[in-house]
C-alpha cells in the first residue's frame, strides 16, 4: 500500500469539512471494501486523506423513532443482522446484511460501507501489481473488458453510460453513435435518424464527406476493425433525405422571432435547421445562386451528388425556411441592415478566398477552389494534358482526381509535408493513388516555370520540416536540392483564406490573432450582442462536420438569447432510464462492412463512385457496435434491500429516497457531492408483509450476489394483495420489478402466475455471451419467493 | 462403465491392482505388485457409505423431492499411486550416551520437510520404537541443511511414509546391531536374543543381565546405523471416495451433502493425521473442482481473473458437508511398518465422484468442470 494521512474525526462537521478542503480524500468506516481496492492498487488515482467515521458518536446505533427504524451509518453489518428491531420491523435487511461476506468482515464492515463499495468487476478490481490495472470505462477508459471478455457475473439488462464513447467524443458534432447504432438493431430506423439529427440534420453529407475522425479510436480497434459508422450513418442519412417530410418538420408554434444566417454551407444550413425547428423564422443569404455553399460548389459530385445537396435545401425550405440566393452581404445588402431587421444574424461565410503566396509566376496558376467551383467550365475547355497540383489537403486531392477524370494525362501532387503529416485523410491520398497521380511528398513551391507568358512547369524545392519546434507551421527547405516538374497547367490548393471584407468600418467586430471573427465557445456569440459566427469564418478551413457542430452550438446560443428553449439531446438524458444493450452475435463479426464501388474504369466526375450499403449490411454493421458502457453489477446486498423497503438515505446534506440514491447514477462516487457522507439509513416501518432477501450465488458461505431477490408480499385468501419486487446482481443499479408487481396484485398465489410474473420481470433481458444462466435464476428466484407466500 | 451400466465398485474390486499383477509403471519399467489387496478395503467403504441402496444405476437418481424439484444422486471414483515408493532417501541414526545419567540422546540426521502432516513425528516415533525409548528422546535434524544432512528429496508427501520410512527404520536396526554386537562381550548371550530396554541392552532369557548403552559406546563418541531406500513401485496405494450430491433442478445448483472416503494405509502410524489427511481430500483442486473452483483465464485479454480468494472459490470450513471414512489396517510388505502413504490422492477421487453423482442426479451425462449451474442448466436442457 502506498502512503496516506489518516485522520479519526469525532464529529461529520469535521469529516465534512476534510472531505471538503483535501483532494483525493475519502471516508473510511470499516475499511473491508476499501482497504482491499488500496491494497490492490486498482484505481489510478490514490487518496491522499482517509477520514475515519467510526468514532463519531451518533454514527453506530439502531433506534426506532417516528415510525422509522433508523440506523447509524457505521453500524457493522453483524448488528444489523443480529439487532432485534431490524429482526422485527425490517427483517429483509437482517437477511441481506447475514449474507454478506463472511463473519469476520461482517463484524468491521458497515451499512454505509456496504451501500457506498466500489463495484466487483473483476476487470475493475484487476490488481495493479499482477501485470497492471485495467484503466476500463468505468475508471474513465474507454473499453469496457467485459464485452469481449468473461462476463459470467455480469449484468443481464445491459451497461450504463460511465461517461461519453471514444467515438461520440471524437465527432465534433457529439453523435451519440452508439445510442442511434442501438436503435437500429432494434429496427428503428427512424429512432436511430432522430438521435443524429439531434445534433446533426445532414447526415447524408457528413456521412459521405467526413473524414470520420469517430472511427479513429471506436473500441474495435483493440481487437479488429472499426466499426463502419460513417457508412450506417450514411443509410440513415439516405432514409432521412427520402422521408424528408418526417424530418424535416414545418414546427407547429412560432416564437415570433426572425432570424438571420449569411451562408448556406454546413453550418448555415445546421443553424437554419435547428432555428427553424424551434419555431423561429428564419432567413438565409447566400451569394451564390445556389444553396449549399461548399457542398454545392466545392466537394466534387462523385464524392456527394449535387441532388443530394438540392433535396436537402428543398426539404428544409419545406420547413419554412426562407432562402435569400445570389444576394452577398456588404454588397447587395448591408450587415447593419440585417442587424436591424433580424433579431439576431448567424455568420457562416466560410473560407473562400485565394491564398497568394508571393511566387514568381503566380499569377499564371489557377487557384484550385475556383477549379472546383467552376469544373463545368472546365470540362467544355481542356484541362491540359499535365497537370500540376500542389497542397497536401483534401481539396488538393478533389482537385487533383477531378483533373485527372476530365481528361488530364499527367497528374502531380506536390506538398511541403512529408507523407505521414498530409492534412489529407489516408482514404483520399489512397484513392488518388489508385486513379493514378503522383504523390509527391516534400517538396516545397520555388517558381512557375513560364515561356512567353505560358505555364511549363514548376521549380520545387526539398522540404526538410513543416514545423518548428512549438508546432507551428514554419516549412524550412534544402535550396541545394531542386526539380523542376513539367506541366501546362499548376492548380494551388495550398489553403483557402477567409474574407470578411462585407464587414465594412462601422461594422466593427472582435478579430481574434489569426484575423477571424472572436466568438465565445458556448453559444458562437460575437463581440456584437446578438450576432453569432461560426463555421470557417471562426476558424479558418476546417471541416463539414465541424461547421455543422458550430451550427448547431449557434442555434442554441441564438435560441437562449432569444429567450426560446433549447432542444434536449441524447447527452442530457439521466443515464439510468434506460440500458444500454448490444448484439452478442452479431458483434463477434471482426470485417467491416465495406461500401460498394464503381469499378475504376467508370469513375467519373459526375456520378457517385460508391453505392451505400444494402439494409441488411447496414444492421449487420450496427451490430458490431458494442455499445460501449459499464456492464457491471451493482454488488451490494443491502442496496436491493433498502430500495424494497423504500428507504431514506440520510446525509449530513440531504435526505435521498434509496430509489434515487442508488438507481440514477451509476457510480457509487457519483451519487454523494462533495463532502457528503452518508449519516443515517432511515426505513419506514412495513406492517403485515412477507418479507424476504434471497440470494443466488455459487458458494454460500461467501460470494457476492449472482442474483439477488428483494420481495415484500402481503396476501389474503390466497390472493395477493401487495407486492415489491427488486433485483440485485442483474443490473448496474438495482432493478425494480414494478410491472411484475401491478401483474401480481389480485392474482392467485400460484404456480403459473408466479412463472408469468418471473417473465414479466426479466423482459427485456439481454443476457451477454456468458451469463444467459443468470436469467435462469433470476426467474427461479422470483418464482420462489411469490410461491412462498401461499 | 456406463456403456455396459456395471456398478462402479464391483468393477473397481475386478480391476484395481491385486497381488502379483504387473504393470508398467511411467518409469517404462515392468513391475509387480506385492501384498498389496484393497479389495475388502473397498467392500467396507461401500458397506458403511450404503452403496448397495443408494445406487440406482447410472444416470438414476437416489432420491427426489416430493415436488421434483431437487434431485439426489450418488457417484463413485478410486484412486491409486504406484509412486508410493519413488524418492531416494538415506538417513542415518545416532545414539549419543548421556554424559552424566543413564540415559542416551537419538538423532535422526535425514532433511525431511513437511507442511503439517506430521510426517517427522512419525519418523521419531519409529525410531523410538525400534530403539524402544521414549519419543522424547528421538530429534529429528532441521531439514535444509544441506551440508549436515544426508541426501533426500526434500518434501515427499505421502511417498515419504515408506521412503523416509525405510532409511530411518533401517538406520535405527543398524545401530540395534551394533548394539547387541557390543553387548556380547558384557551378557555372554547370542545376538540373536537381546533386546533394548532403558537405554541398555538385556538378555531376552535372563532379564536380569543387562547394560547399559554408556558403557558400551567408546567414552566420548557415539554409534551411528545408516539406512537407505531405493526407488521401487511396486506398493501402490488406493483411496476410493463415495459421495452423494444434491442438485436444484431449477437452479442447477448443486452440491455434496455427505462424504465417505475410504483406504487400507496398511499400519496406522498417526490415527488421528491420517484421519484429517482424508478430510483434507475436500482440499483445493480437489472436490470443488466439479462444484465451483476453477482458474479462469479471460479469452479476450489473456489475464487470469481468480487472482484473490473471491474469485478463485475455495471453500471455507463452515462449508463443510458430513464426512466419514472407511479405514482398513492390512499389513503391506513395504517396510518394517508394513504401511503406504495415502493423503496426495486423498482429494483425486473427489470431483470425478461428484460429477458421476451429478449426473446421476439429473439424468443427464455431465463433463465440463466445474459443474456450475451454467453447466448443469445446460445439460438439462434449459439453456
Ligand atoms: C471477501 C469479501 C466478500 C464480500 N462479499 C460481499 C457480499 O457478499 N455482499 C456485499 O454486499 N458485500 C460484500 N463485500 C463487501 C463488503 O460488504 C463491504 O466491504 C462492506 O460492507 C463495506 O463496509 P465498510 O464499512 O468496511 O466500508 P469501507 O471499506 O470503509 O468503505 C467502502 C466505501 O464506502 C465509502 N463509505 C463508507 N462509509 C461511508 C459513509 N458513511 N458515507 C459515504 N461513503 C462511505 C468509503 O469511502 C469507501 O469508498 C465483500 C467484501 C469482501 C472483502
Ligand atoms: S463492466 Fe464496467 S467495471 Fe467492468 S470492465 Fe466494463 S466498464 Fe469496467
Ligand atoms: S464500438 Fe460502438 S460505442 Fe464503442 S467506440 Fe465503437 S462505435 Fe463507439
Amino acid at each position: 500500500m502506498k502512503h496516506f494521512e489518516y485522520a479519526r474525526v469525532a464529529s461529520y462537521e469535521e469529516a465534512s469539512a476534510i472531505l471538503t478542503t483535501t483532494d483525493e480524500s475519502r471516508v473510511i468506516a470499516g475499511g473491508t471494501d476499501l482497504l482491499g481496492a488500496l491494497k490492490d492498487d486498482i484505481l489510478a488515482e490514490y487518496p491522499r486523506q482517509l477520514v475515519d467515521i467510526k468514532r463519531i458518536p451518533e454514527a453506530s446505533g439502531i433506534s426506532v423513532k417516528d415510525d422509522k427504524l433508523r440506523i447509524g451509518a457505521a453500524t457493522t453489518l453483524k448488528d444489523v443482522a443480529e439487532s432485534s428491531a431490524v429482526l422485527k420491523y425490517a427483517p429483509i435487511l437482517a437477511e441481506a446484511a447475514k449474507t454478506v461476506a463472511t463473519p469476520l468482515i461482517r463484524n468491521v464492515g458497515t451499512l454505509g460501507g456496504n451501500i457506498c463499495q466500489d463495484v466487483r468487476c473483476w476487470f475493475y478490481r484487476y490488481p495493479h501489481e499482477v501485470g497492471g490495472r485495467l484503466h476500463c470505462a468505468r475508471k474513465g477508459g474507454d473499453t469496457c473488458y467485459a464485452l469481449q471478455g468473461d462476463n459470467r457475473y455480469h449484468s443481464i439488462f445491459g451497461g450504463m453510460k460511465a461517461h461519453a464513447t471514444p467515438c461520440t467524443k471524437k465527432c465534433p458534432a457529439g453523435t451519440d453513435i452508439p445510442a442511434y447504432m442501438e436503435q437500429l438493431r432494434k429496427g428503428n430506423i427512424a429512432g436511430a435518424a432522430a438521435i443524429i439529427m439531434q445534433v446533426n440534420p445532414i447526415p447524408m453529407i457528413t456521412s459521405r464527406v467526413c473524414a470520420h475522425f469517430c472511427q479513429d479510436e471506436c473500441n474495435r480497434l483493440c481487437n479488429d476493425e472499426s466499426v463502419a459508422i460513417s457508412n450506417v450513418e450514411r443509410s440513415v442519412g439516405d432514409y432521412i433525405l427520402e422521408h424528408c417530410d418526417d424530418f424535416y418538420k414545418v414546427p407547429e408554434t412560432s416564437t415570433g422571432k426572425s432570424v438571420a444566417i449569411v451562408g448556406s454551407g454546413p453550418s448555415g444550413l445546421a443553424a437554419a435547421f435547428f432555428l427553424r425547428q424551434a419555431g423561429n423564422d428564419v432567413t438565409v443569404y447566400d451569394s451564390k445562386q445556389e444553396a449549399g455553399g461548399m457542398l454545392m460548389y466545392a466537394i466534387p459530385a462523385y464524392r456527394l451528388p449535387k441532388e443530394i445537396v438540392r433535396k436537402l435545401t428543398r426539404a428544409l425550405a419545406g420547413m419554412g425556411i426562407k432562402f435569400v440566393c445570389g444576394t452577398q452581404v456588404g454588397k447587395d445588402v448591408e450587415a447593419a441592415k440585417l442587424e436591424k431587421d433580424f433579431d439576431s444574424v448567424y455568420y457562416a461565410t466560410g473560407a473562400w478566398k485565394r491564398r497568394v503566396i508571393g511566387l514568381s509566376g503566380e499569377e499564371l496558376t489557377t487557384f484550385g477552389l475556383d477549379f472546383l467551383i467552376e469544373v463545368n467550365q472546365w470540362m467544355k475547355g481542356k484541362v491540359g494534358t499535365e497537370v500540376l497540383v500542389t497542397g497536401g489537403g483534401n481539396v488538393a486531392m478533389d482537385v487533383a482526381i477531378t483533373a485527372k477524370r476530365l481528361g488530364a494525362k499527367k497528374v502531380t501532387l506536390a506538398c511541403v509535408e512529408p507523407r505521414d503529416l498530409m492534412p489529407a485523410s489516408k482514404e483520399e491520398v489512397a484513392r488518388a493513388e489508385e486513379e493514378g497521380i503522383l504523390v509527391m511528398p516534400s517538396w516545397g513551391l520555388s517558381k512557375v516555370v513560364e515561356k512567353d507568358g505560358a505555364v511549363k512547369g514548376m521549380e520545387l524545392k526539398r522540404c526538410v520540416s513543416v514545423y518548428d519546434e512549438k508546432g507551428r507551421f514554419s516549412p524550412q527547405y534544402d535550396e541545394g536540392e531542386k526539380i523542376v516538374v513539367n506541366a501546362d497547367s499548376i492548380m494551388m490548393a495550398v489553403g483557402q483564406l477567409v474574407d470578411l471584407s462585407f464587414l465594412d468600418e462601422k461594422y466593427k467586430m472582435q478579430l481574434n490573432q489569426r484575423g477571424l471573427i472572436d466568438v465565445s465557445e458556448d453559444s458562437q456569440m460575437t463581440s456584437r450582442p446578438g450576432i453569432f459566427a461560426g463555421g470557417d469564418a471562426t476558424i479558418g478551413p476546417a471541416t463539414v462536420v465541424q461547421a455543422v457542430a458550430h451550427g448547431h452550438n449557434a442555434a442554441r446560443g441564438m435560441n437562449r438569447f432569444l429567450n426560446v428553449p433549447e432542444h434536449v439531446c441524447n447527452g442530457m438524458k439521466k443515464s439510468g432510464e434506460t440500458f444500454l444493450t448490444f448484439d452478442p452475435a452479431a458483434a463477434v463479426k471482426k470485417d467491416a462492412a465495406r461500401l460498394k464501388e464503381l469499378p475504376a474504369a467508370e469513375h467519373n466526375i459526375e456520378r457517385e463512385d460508391a453505392f451505400s450499403l444494402t439494409p441488411e449490411q447496414t444492421l449487420e454493421e450496427a451490430g458490431r457496435c458494442l455499445n460501449c458502457g459499464c456492464y457491471a453489477v451493482d454488488p451490494s446486498d443491502t442496496a436491493p434491500t433498502l430500495v424494497a423497503l423504500g428507504a431514506i438515505i440520510v446525509t449530513n446534506k440531504r435526505e435521498i429516497p434509496a430509489s434515487e440514491f442508488f438507481c440514477e447514477k451509476l457510480k457509487a462516487d457519483e451519487r454523494l457531492q462533495p463532502g457528503e457522507i452518508v449519516t443515517r439509513i432511515d426505513i419506514p416501518i412495513v406492517e403485515g408483509a412477507v418479507m424476504h432477501y434471497d440470494k443466488f450465488r455459487l458458494r454460500d458461505s461467501v460470494d457476492f450476489a449472482i442474483v439477488s431477490v428483494s420481495s415484500l408480499f402481503s396476501a389474503k385468501g390466497g390472493k395477493m394483495q401487495g407486492a415489491k419486487i427488486v433485483l440485485g446482481g442483474v443490473a448496474p443499479i438495482p432493478i425494480h420489478a414494478k410491472e411484475a408487481e401491478g401483474f401480481l396484485i389480485g392474482k392467485e398465489i400460484n404456480e403459473e402466475n408466479a412463472e408469468r410474473a418471473a417473465e414479466i420481470a426479466l423482459q427485456g433481458a439481454f443476457p451477454m455471451s456468458c451469463n444467459e444462466y443468470k436469467l435462469v435464476e433470476a426467474k427461479v428466484a422470483i418464482k420462489r419467493a411469490i410461491l412462498r407466500v401461499a | 462403465m456406463e456403456a455396459g451400466g456395471f456398478d462402479p465398485v464391483e468393477t473397481y474390486k475386478k480391476n484395481y491392482i491385486q497381488d502379483g499383477d504387473r504393470f508398467i509403471w511411467r518409469d517404462g519399467r515392468l513391475w509387480k505388485a506385492h501384498t498389496m489387496d484393497f479389495v475388502k478395503a473397498i467392500q467396507a467403504a461401500a458397506d458403511k457409505f450404503g452403496w448397495k441402496d443408494a445406487w440406482k444405476g447410472w444416470g438414476k437418481p437416489t432420491w427426489v423431492s416430493e415436488d421434483g424439484k431437487r434431485a439426489r444422486g450418488v457417484g463413485c471414483a478410486i484412486i491409486g499411486n504406484a509412486d508410493a515408493g519413488e524418492d531416494q532417501n538415506e538417513a542415518y541414526v545416532r545414539v549419543t550416551p548421556d554424559i552424566n545419567g543413564g540415559e542416551s540422546q537419538v538423532t535422526i540426521i535425514m532433511d525431511v520437510t513437511e507442511s503439517g502432516m506430521g510426517q517427522r513425528a512419525a519418523l521419531c516415533k519409529m525410531v523410538a520404537e525400534i530403539l524402544n525409548v521414549p519419543y522424547e528422546r528421538v530429534q529429528l535434524t532441521t531439514p535444509g541443511t544441506g551440508e549436515h544432512n544426508p541426501s533426500a528429496f526434500g518434501l515427499c508427501g505421502s511417498r515419504g511414509t515408506i521412503t523416509y520410512g525405510r532409511p530411518v527404520c533401517d538406520a535405527a536396526e543398524d545401530v540395534r546391531r551394533q548394539l547387541f554386537e557390543l553387548a556380547v562381550p558384557h551378557l555372554h548371550v547370542p545376538a540373536s536374543t537381546m533386546e533394548l530396554v532403558d537405554f541398555g541392552v538385556r538378555s531376552k532369557h535372563r532379564p536380569e543381565i543387562s547394560v547399559n548403552w554408556k558403557k558400551l559406546v567408546p567414552h566420548d563418541l557415539s554409534i551411528t546405523g545408516y539406512g537407505r531406500h531405493m526407488e521401487t513401485f511396486g506398493s501402490p496405494s488406493m483411496c476410493i471416495i463415495f459421495l452423494e450430491a444434491e442438485v436444484d433442478l431449477e437452479t442447477g445448483k448443486s452440491d455434496v451433502v455427505r462424504i465417505l472416503s475410504g483406504t487400507d494405509v496398511g499400519q496406522i502410524i498417526d490415527p488421528a493425521a491420517l484421519e484429517m489427511q482424508l478430510h483434507a481430500g475436500i482440499g483445493s483442486s480437489s472436490m470443488d473442482s466439479a462444484l465451483f473452483e476453477e482458474n479462469i483465464v479471460d479469452p479476450a485479454t489473456g489475464r487470469t481473473m481468480t487472482y484473490n480468494m473471491i474469485e478463485y472459490k475455495w471453500r471455507p470450513f463452515n462449508q463443510f458437508p458430513k464426512f466419514d471414512t472407511s479405514i482398513l489396517e492390512s499389513h503391506f510388505d513395504t517396510f518394517q511398518f508394513k504401511a503406504v502413504g495415502v493423503a496426495e490422492i486423498t482429494g483425486a477421487a473427489m470431483a470425478p465422484a461428484v460429477m458421476q453423482a451429478i449426473s446421476n442426479a439429473i439424468g443427464a451425462h455431465v463433463s465440463q468442470y466445474p459443474a456450475t449451474p451454467n453447466v448443469v442448466l445446460k445439460a438439462l436442457g434449459k439453456l
